[in-house]
């Protein structure tokens, strides 16, 4: 299961790798235009300590893997995205449900970051996803991107309620959060991943 | 960009090295990690050390404040970004033989969310550390909800009046009761008048016109009052103190500290003109001053600007603001 858990990682390392730039660029408008520099640094970090994590149970592998993207990205993003990346080590089969591991997600993100729906944050991504898994237990993978898509389209429009965007004069309107965007790639990936090695 | 620097990801360790290099006969590196730095003598055991995590990018502050009667460590996070939760844990670890450790937090998202969990890790490890949030910048959210505030130049009263205190006393309690008061009697705001570089993004970190100001701008380009034409020193300071001196009671015969802070490309001059209003428009109320500090302390790389910080003072906060300090970047 573990190697489930490492694959989905690199690709969302490849694919911020990719897309880091863009991510930088949207974070120049609403905070220090690192975004992406920082989420490729969190997702980088974590590759390199595969070797060296000695953990083979998810539940563990996986907190180490959090805390090494915690630190190496620091600030409130490598905080609030580390989240999911814990609580993924509870998924011990590649058929059981998600929905307590984004449920508890949700929870911390609101209770750590004092964030809701519709502040313009990455929740504004994990909640779509739940209420969308809560109400499809059969899903088709392609019905689920373009959700995901939709929901992060749809911080646009939102104004920032939290984070410096919340100072800006536009308070960000305008702009996609780019830590939504980030969070969308990587569950995306999970997904994708997910759906392939059912598949196989 | 226009910056001097070697490589841009090593920016941060390599700032770090010259300032332990330059002064190395106060401060040094941590033995657990070079992100964490301390005084070169520790504080005596039995008393209460002073930390603080914050990003970069805003030197002197807070790395240069490690000293004698001011900060014991300084947890240091990458530009513009606090330092995770782990690192500031692995800061107040250093401290665990004392009988209590004070932690300050500047109100400003992931510095709350870093420091926090920071504190929360330390009870599980049994350690015997408070925090407490710093704010004072009256743009950032009304009267009312000073709670809301972001931290601005003003939290340096606190790090310096609980820095000297740090020195006298073991009791954590006391230590964050005058914090709190500290921070309930100053009041902050800020004027930007120029854009410095991100060393992040090699761009401006926001955009304003060759003739306009910006009332109430946060240390990292975040908005407040609004945009104005550029005025003369004397009408720009009265403006600034009439909103201060609406937002909390200063009275006549108050005695109040001033701290004049530089943004980053303020020169001296600048900072003095301002000063010199400043004390022309207190003198007005028959409100006066006392020590004031006046200089670039709290900078936004290269940014324009300044902030008036103003803390109504009594003897006991006086006479912690003017006691020696061995920090190499606080000089009053």
């Amino acid at each position: 299961m573990i190697n489930f858990h490492k694959k989905w990682i690199k690709n969302s390392h490849l694919k911020i790798k990719d897309e880091y730039q863009l991510l930088d660029k949207l974070d120049q408008e609403l905070g220090d235009g690192d975004h992406g520099t920082t989420i490729f640094r969190g997702l980088e970090h974590a590759v390199n300590s595969f070797t060296t994590i000695d953990q083979n149970e998810p539940i563990f592998f996986m907190k180490e893997i959090s805390k090494t993207m915690r630190i190496a990205m620091g600030g409130a993003s490598g905080i609030l995205m580390s989240i999911f990346f814990a609580e993924i080590g509870n998924l011990q089969k590649l058929n059981s449900s998600i929905l307590d591991i984004l449920n508890n997600t949700i929870i911390k993100i609101k209770k750590r970051g004092n964030v809701e729906v519709g502040d313009k944050s990455i929740l504004d991504v994990y909640v779509p996803i739940f209420n969308y898994l809560e109400n499809n237990n059969q899903y088709q993978i392609d019905n689920l991107i373009k959700l995901i898509d939709d929901s992060v389209n749809k911080t646009k429009l939102m104004e920032a309620n939290v984070g410096r965007a919340k100072f800006l004069e536009t308070k960000g309107v305008g702009v996609i959060d780019p830590g939504a965007l980030s969070t969308s790639m990587i569950l995306k990936e999970f997904f994708k991943e997910r759906n392939n090695e059912e598949n196989i | 960009m226009k910056k001097i620097f070697n490589n841009k990801a090593n920016i941060v360790n390599d700032m770090l090295s010259g300032y332990v290099k330059a002064h190395s006969d106060r401060v040094k590196f941590s033995e657990i990690n070079q992100r964490i730095i301390i005084r070169s003598q520790n504080k005596n055991i039995d008393k209460v050390p002073l930390l603080i995590g914050n990003g970069s990018g805003h030197e002197p502050i807070a790395v240069g404040w490690i000293g004698e009667g001011l900060l014991d460590a300084n947890i240091v996070g990458d530009i513009f970004a606090a330092p995770s939760g782990d690192l500031i844990l692995e800061g107040l670890k250093i401290f665990s033989d004392h009988p209590g450790i004070l932690l300050l937090i500047s109100n400003h998202s992931g510095d709350v969310m870093n420091g926090e969990m920071a504190i929360e890790l330390a009870e599980e490890e049994n350690i015997n550390a408070k925090s407490l949030i710093m704010y004072d910048d009256i743009a950032s959210a009304p009267k009312g909800k000073e709670s809301e505030r972001r931290g601005g130049a003003g939290t340096t009263f606190i790090y310096k009046i609980i820095g000297a205190l740090s020195e006298q006393s073991n009791d954590l309690d006391s230590l964050l009761s005058m914090g709190s008061y500290v921070r309930d009697n100053t009041r902050t705001l800020s004027v930007a008048i120029s854009s410095g570089l991100s060393p992040l993004s090699g761009e401006k970190i926001f955009e304003i016109a060759d003739d306009e100001i910006f009332i109430g701008m946060g240390v990292h380009g975040e908005s407040g009052y609004g945009r104005q034409k550029l005025d003369s020193s004397e009408n720009l300071v009265s403006f600034m103190l009439e909103k201060i001196l609406d937002d909390y009671s200063f009275n006549k015969g108050d005695i109040v500290i001033p701290f004049v802070n530089g943004s980053g490309s303020t020169t001296l001059m600048e900072l003095l003109i301002v000063y010199n209003d400043i004390e022309k428009y207190l003198s007005r109320y028959n409100i006066k001053t006392y020590k004031p500090l006046i200089n670039e302390y709290i900078t936004t790389q290269d940014s324009g600007g300044f902030s008036i910080s103003l803390l109504k003072s009594n003897e006991e906060m006086r006479k912690l603001w003017s006691s020696p300090s061995s920090a190499p970047y606080f000089h009053l």
